[in-house]
């Protein structure tokens, strides 16, 4: 893994990483850009989430060229519409899209998945010109399962690890592949908060809450924990061993499952983490999360756990953000 | 025992002065760019009513927008909390504040103790805020202070949007163009303003005593529209513009006599 490999971006939370592992591409983020040149607002309107406007408007401007493609799953409208814009307008960047199920469980969406990511795998094929072999995919699925399980392992020191200690060593273990822990120091009693939404553009909202002495201690973003909780089998058809991998983490709230809930999901974590409230960071604008929110608040309201609702746009103000926060934390601590 | 609150606004400061959890002496003052200035001349200007010195105040709590900048301040506490506090003060039967500032609009759900039980704030847009009446009083060149009862004094009120503040002025100039009452503008203006913040309320439980706050507090026509939107009749004290200021100088008091529960 010395070499430098090709990165390809992706914006949705079904990323399937073992078969962009396997044909030679490290998977990125793209993160949204605070600034905008309003070249993606010229094709999408004020109503699309900061993400995927941000996404267009630095791939318009060229900031994305390094880019070997970009790999998209069908999950909301905002990221559909981005697949015709990005074929249309940023053809010099491949797009790969996949069909992903709506419903995580039944019958026939194993197999469906399997079948879009046999899909996938040829058309990736077809553009880098080199075979994806199972006994590839089979060493990406090993390789990804290695590296999740050292990120689910950071992630239980989560609640005892100071941020910058946690953020260190994850830093440390992506480059050394490698889970070094640092000496326990003792921490300041600080609420406990857990953190839902689909993913953040950036680090705003973290300095807030460490500035005014909030810990996170967990999280139902897309892009979050959800994304580390179960691996891929190693043995058997791999692409159908991705597919079961998609189709067993907790669904993100474009997609159903009959047996797993976001809200139990939510109580769980407040409970096991000991969380004195929970913040909602959504991206404004943001359908699927703006309906899940009014289950998961009432759920919350129902057992007594405050909860606050912030929306966040590329120009989120600070100092509103920041007054929100403090009230939340102040609420929270009963003042 | 004296205790202080000063509250930084966008557009004005406030400060109140305690003895033994009462309130003796209250000041406002034009913010200005400097705040922490303003912050210092307010405070002063409260404690010189009582005739007590700078030294004698036991305990300071800054709030508001402002509030990092009260220099010499024991403490910060938001102004949502402030205006809970306050206005349970001013009326213990209240459960609903609608704070309305020169920049930003909250709405909070108190319990019967005065704490926040939760609240909602305005976006960054000035619609449903103070600002967005300066805005239509320039235009229509009014004074801020008759703007309310001149909304009142119209039989029929104007149809102007609620959303957007830039937008809503453009559409005062148009209603202007073709002749409209003045009045009648003016009081579609007051009911643009109600109907935003009956949204921004309508995300809490909006339960009796409804109790208006802030600086617009003060308009008269926006206390009566906002009564109608929510249907219920709308509290306004003497001290509303002062009830962030009133809340920080009873947390001020509640810290030093074990009234305080949590930072």
């Amino acid at each position: 893994m010395g070499h430098q490999r090709a990165l390809i971006g992706f914006l949705t939370a079904c990323v399937p990483e073992e078969l962009l592992h396997a044909a030679g591409f490290d998977p990125v983020f793209i993160f949204p850009r605070p600034d905008e040149c309003g070249r993606g607002r010229v094709h999408l309107p004020g109503f699309v989430c900061w993400i995927v406007t941000s996404a267009l408007d630095q791939a318009l401007g060229g900031e994305l060229d390094q880019l070997a493609g970009l790999v998209l799953a069908k999950t909301c409208d905002a990221t559909q519409g981005l697949a015709d814009l990005w074929r249309r307008n940023v053809p010099h960047i491949p797009l790969f899209h996949f069909g992903m199920p709506s419903r995580l469980d039944g019958p026939a969406v194993k197999s469906y998945l399997a079948a879009e990511l046999r899909d996938l795998r040829k058309r990736i094929q077809a553009h880098t010109g080199h075979p994806i072999t199972d006994d590839e995919l089979r060493e990406s699925i090993s390789w990804c399962n290695r590296q999740r399980a050292l990120v689910r392992e950071a992630y239980t020191h989560i609640a005892t690890c100071s941020p910058p200690d946690f953020y260190a060593t994850l830093r440390t273990m992506f480059k050394s592949r490698r889970l070094i822990l640092p000496q326990p120091s003792p921490l300041p009693d600080a609420p406990r908060l857990i953190l839902v939404g689909s993913a953040l553009g950036d680090v705003v909202l973290f300095e807030i809450l460490e500035q005014v002495g909030a810990r996170v201690v967990g999280d139902l973003f897309d892009l979050g924990e959800r994304y580390f909780e179960a691996d891929a089998a190693e043995d058997g058809d791999p692409l159908e061993a991705i597919a079961q991998r998609l189709c067993t983490l907790l669904p993100t709230p474009t997609k159903y499952h009959s047996t797993k809930s976001r809200v139990q999901r939510l109580l769980e974590l407040v409970r096991t983490r000991q969380a004195a409230g929970v913040i909602f960071a959504r991206q404004k604008f943001c359908e699927p999360h703006g309906f899940d929110y009014v289950r998961l608040a009432r759920a919350l309201s129902q057992v007594g756990v405050p909860h606050l609702l912030l929306e966040l746009e590329q120009t989120s103000q600070a100092g509103q953000l920041r007054t929100r926060v403090e009230a939340f934390m102040e609420v929270i601590g009963r003042v | 025992m004296y205790t202080a609150g000063v509250d930084i606004g966008a557009i004005t400061a406030k400060a109140a002065v305690l003895k033994d959890g009462e309130l003796l002496a209250t000041a406002i003052i034009p913010a200005g760019y400097d705040r922490a200035q303003a912050a210092s001349r307010v405070l002063d200007q409260t404690v010189a009513q009582v005739g007590i010195s700078r030294a004698q105040i036991a305990r300071l709590v800054g709030t508001g927008y402002g509030r990092v900048q009260v220099h010499g301040a024991d403490r910060t506490v938001t102004e949502i909390t402030c205006h809970a506090r306050g206005a349970h003060y001013l009326c213990p039967e209240v459960r609903t504040v609608i704070d309305i500032g020169g920049q930003d609009s909250k709405a909070i759900s108190v319990g019967a103790d005065g704490r926040v039980l939760e609240f909602v704030m305005n976006d960054k847009c000035a619609a449903g805020t103070g600002r967005f009446l300066e805005v239509m009083a320039q235009a229509l060149e009014e004074d801020l202070l008759n703007f309310g009862m001149l909304a009142l004094s119209s039989p029929r009120r104007a149809t102007i949007s609620s959303t957007c503040t830039v937008f809503a002025e453009s559409e005062v100039v148009t209603l202007m163009a073709a002749g409209i009452d003045k009045a009648e503008i003016i009081a579609g203006i007051h009911e643009a303003i109600a109907t935003r913040l009956a949204t921004l309320a309508g995300r809490i439980p909006v339960r009796d005593v409804v109790m208006l706050t802030g600086g617009v507090a003060l308009n008269a026509g926006v206390a009566h529209m906002l009564g109608e939107k929510l249907g219920h009749s709308i509290v306004v004290p003497r001290h509303a513009q002062l009830a962030g200021a009133i809340g920080a100088a009873l947390i001020a008091y509640a810290d030093l006599t074990g009234g305080r529960t949590a930072e």
